[in-house]
């Protein structure tokens, strides 16, 4: 099983976990774990099994085999314990008709047995931080798309949850609201809530998440941190170097070096591609040097999410 | 004044008003959250206006042309019941259609509108979910009771019906409208694909309408009549007793068949709806011995079996269609002492256990109704009616054993039907049940028309033979019309031997539901129930700090 939980108890953990729907593998034999305060990217294209997997996490559903676990509970024979500690954000809205921002989140409380003062400091709580305040009375059929998510993000978190579990919550927000959620998620994460979020949007979550897994066709395809997941796609880092003169010779003396390779002249600049750590980069750039070239520029960098999830996934859907 | 600004008052400014709004809210805190949303919703919702102010007007109206058209009749003549006929009809359109309908949608729109699983996982139970709904249906009841309130008592002042049977009638009214609002919530979780409930909710819509046709029909001709209900008989008390025992049950049965559909998968969903099947049987087997009693007359107790029959027929139509496997969350739970398990292990889910709690059901009520005349002779008529009213044991005997054979053999068929077929395709509890309907159908049809084929006889001449033992229909039918059992003799050895070999696979086949032992739950379960109920050490002695 993978591992990249830093904590030694995960609060989250799904162990070989499958769900058929007919001939269909939604998920296959995945396994991950989730450390305490930390920010989950669930990454994978539509129909990769995210939904199903994150529907068993939130009780909503029931593995074919195998078995999730919220904070030590199963999902499947203990789901009242796992409800009391997660909060789920699904992909769709799911509000009343007829009912406010405050009496629907004042409703969502109650159902979740919170009373009295208590309950109204939650809702209070709750609307400070999704910054609904001022849209207390507003019937939520008149509340905007944004808002509608940070309300159903409310939803999620009044019972003050430890782990949240959001769908594609940025899904079709406008940049504005997208980054109002970001650092809401951000937010719940320094509070130490544990996250899991699938998102579309890659750099938000490169940016977000300590730790993201690579789903398609229901397996998991790659785990760990992002900087993990880009060294395992691609080991080789893209190298830039800009010298003053004597741009083919060091074309030559890369030639000779075995973990250069790739190599590309045009004019006073050079690509190649370097296959090794940050380290052993900052190694060449010295031994360049030492070498006497006049290096006036020296760039690197590692492919972005976007570009590993590009070489990871085929795009296939079930 | 909002809530927030109350709780945040001082001390010196709080009025009484703020008092006694602090205590509504701890009021509300005890409501169930359902009621409350409801609540809100429906004080805003276009459909509770709409008919609130149309029965309000509708009230108003027939009040008016009744005062108008009876003029000066109403001065002096006792015309109660002529403007009741009105008010019934008229509450009869919210309390009989809309509630019920509006608690089939309220429950199947939390389905369309993606807010069911939002409630599902919260702390809310799917018990909690479906009597909050329930609540929700009796809380517009008694609005729009209380809408025509005036009009009852203007009912009330013109005479010719008094005030207990006014509060019969709409007492009636209100049983009706929960029955039908329990069965339109039951409805709405039989399926959660769109197409089937749209349908469900026009074939329930017309089942009101029909329904609401013929109570019209009944009440206003009643009341036509002159409305006279017997107050003073008191069997008549007692038959609403005896309805209203068997009417709370059908109440819980069908919420908690209704919770169950929408409780989650690993929850033990059977076992409260069994426990609960026990108390109608109870109350047949009481009600009967009561009409046994005060008729004189064994016939009651002899009907007992036929209907216990039938009963238990329909459930073990139902049990007989559930699934093994058990969830180790209803492990955890199962009786652990010999008694228990020897007891209660029949309350545990399975088709297996079902099919033997149903046959055992049975066959405790034939021994009730064989063993009752013989130990509580009737007070009143002892040994005359001993002599002569005492049905012929034998006769009773193999009654009971036709109907006892015909359940086991039916019921246990089916079911190791549904096991083989359970092999390659899942079967659901509609299904099996419809596997039981077609068998006891073709229980009667393929014995007349296989005798009708060798004898070439038409139905008319047909004579009953032994041929016709899987013919529940005509065996029992020809046993009772004939008060003998000799014309049937050899087809109650066969109905008798096939029930005993079915029922005995079935017992052999469900040993892996009984074999089940309790489960321990795990360690991380134990410690979060430690921190949830806290067990503080008793003092051992005066002196213990402990």
């Amino acid at each position: 099983m993978l591992s990249v939980a830093e904590s030694s108890t995960p609060i989250i953990e799904l162990r070989r976990l499958h769900r058929v729907f007919g001939a269909t593998r939604a998920v296959d034999n995945v396994s991950f774990e989730v450390g305490r305060g930390q920010v989950f990217g669930y990454i994978g294209p539509n129909g990769a099994g995210k939904t199903t997997s994150m529907r068993i996490l939130a009780t909503l559903d029931l593995p074919s085999a195998g078995d999730a676990f919220v904070d030590g509970f199963s999902c499947v024979n203990d789901p009242d314990r796992v409800r009391r500690r997660l909060g789920f954000m699904p992909d769709y809205f799911g509000t009343y008709a007829d009912v406010d921002c405050y009496e629907y989140l004042d409703f969502f409380a109650r159902a979740y047995g919170l009373a009295g003062r208590e309950r109204h400091q939650a809702v209070r709580r709750t609307m400070s931080f999704t910054r609904l305040d001022e849209l207390a009375t507003k019937p939520i059929r008149g509340l905007s798309k944004g808002m509608r998510q940070r309300l159903c993000l409310g939803r999620a978190m009044i019972h003050d949850p430890s782990v949240l579990i959001l769908d594609e919550p940025a899904n079709g927000l406008d940049p504005r609201a997208r980054i109002e959620l970001r650092e809401m998620i951000r937010q719940l994460a320094a509070d130490g809530k544990t996250v899991l979020v699938s998102s579309h949007i890659l750099t938000e979550l490169a940016e977000m998440c300590d730790q993201v897994g690579i789903i398609e066709r229901g397996r998991l395809l790659a785990l760990g941190t992002v900087a993990e997941i880009q060294r395992q796609q691609t080991p080789h880092r893209s190298v830039n170097v800009r010298i003053l003169g004597g741009a083919a010779e060091l074309a030559v003396w890369l030639g000779q070096r075995p973990d250069v390779s790739a190599i590309q002249l045009e004019g006073e600049q050079i690509r190649f591609t370097h296959a090794g750590t940050e380290v052993s980069e900052a190694s060449l750039l010295r031994e360049i040097v030492l070498a006497n070239f006049s290096v006036s520029q020296f760039a690197s960098h590692s492919q972005s999410l976007e570009d590993v999830f590009m070489a990871v996934t085929r795009g296939a859907v079930q | 004044m909002s809530l927030s600004d109350t709780l945040t008052a001082s001390p010196q400014t709080s009025t009484s008003w703020q008092r006694l709004e602090g205590l509504l809210e701890k009021l509300g805190d005890r409501l169930n959250p359902i009621v409350v949303k409801e609540a809100r919703q429906a004080m805003k919702s276009r459909q509770f206006v709409v008919t609130f102010s149309l029965l309000l007007l509708c009230g108003w109206v027939w009040t008016l042309l009744f005062v108008v058209s009876g003029l000066p009749a109403i001065y002096y003549a006792p015309v109660g019941p002529g403007v009741l006929m009105g008010y019934y009809a008229v509450l009869s359109v919210p309390l009989l259609i809309v509630v019920p309908y509006a608690a089939f949608r309220s429950l199947a729109g939390e389905w369309e509108d993606g807010t069911f699983e939002l409630l599902s996982i919260t702390a809310l139970s799917a018990r909690q979910i479906v009597t909050g709904k329930l609540a929700s249906a009796v809380l517009q009841m008694l609005v729009y009771y209380s809408a025509l309130a005036p009009c009852v008592a203007f009912t009330y002042l013109l005479r010719g019906i008094d005030i207990v049977s006014i509060f019969l009638l709409l007492g009636y009214s209100f049983a009706a409208s929960l029955l039908l609002s329990t069965c339109g919530l039951m409805v709405a979780t039989v399926t959660r694909v769109r197409h089937w409930q749209v349908l469900l909710s026009v074939v329930f819509v017309m089942a009101l309408l029909v329904f609401t046709f013929v109570w019209d029909a009944s009440f206003l001709a009643f009341l036509s009549n002159g409305g006279t209900l017997p107050l003073d008989q008191p069997d008549f008390w007692i038959a609403h007793l005896c309805a209203l025992t068997f009417y709370i049950p059908a109440i819980l049965l069908l919420l908690f068949i209704a919770a169950g559909q929408i409780t989650f998968a690993s929850e033990n969903r059977s076992t409260p709806i069994r426990v609960l099947l026990l108390v109608p049987q109870a109350l047949i087997i009481g009600w009967f011995i009561y009409l046994w009693r005060r008729i004189g007359h064994e016939g009651p107790l002899y009907f007992l079996i036929f209907v216990a029959a039938m009963y238990w027929a329909a459930v073990g139509a139902m049990l007989t269609g559930e699934t093994a496997e058990l969830s180790p969350r209803a492990l955890r739970r199962l009786p652990q002492s010999f008694l228990g398990r020897m007891l209660f292990t029949w309350l545990n889910p399975g088709s297996g256990t079902g099919y033997i709690f149903v046959v055992l059901n049975l066959a405790a009520v034939l021994l009730v109704a064989y063993v009752v005349p013989a130990i509580g002779p009737l007070p009143t008529l002892q040994s005359r009616v001993l002599s002569r009213q005492l049905p012929e044991p034998d006769m009773w005997f193999a009654v009971s054993a036709c109907l006892l054979g015909y359940l086991a053999a039916y019921l246990g068929t089916t079911r190791l039907f549904v096991i083989l077929i359970r092999r390659y395709t899942p079967v659901g509890m509609p299904a099996t049940f419809l596997f039981h309907l077609i068998l006891v159908i073709c229980g009667v049809l393929v014995p007349l028309l296989f005798q009708r084929a060798i004898t070439g006889r038409t139905y008319e001449n047909l004579a009953y033979s032994s041929l016709q033992a899987p013919n529940w229909a005509w065996t029992l039918e020809i046993m009772s019309r004939t008060g003998t059992f000799r014309s049937a003799l050899p087809s109650l050895g066969i109905i008798m031997f096939v029930g005993a070999v079915v029922f005995l696979i079935n017992f052999v086949q469900s040993a892996r539901e009984v074999q089940r032992t309790r489960q321990v739950a795990p360690t991380r379960v134990l410690e979060d129930d430690l921190v949830l109920h806290p067990v503080t050490p008793k003092k051992r002695n005066p002196w213990d700090e402990a």
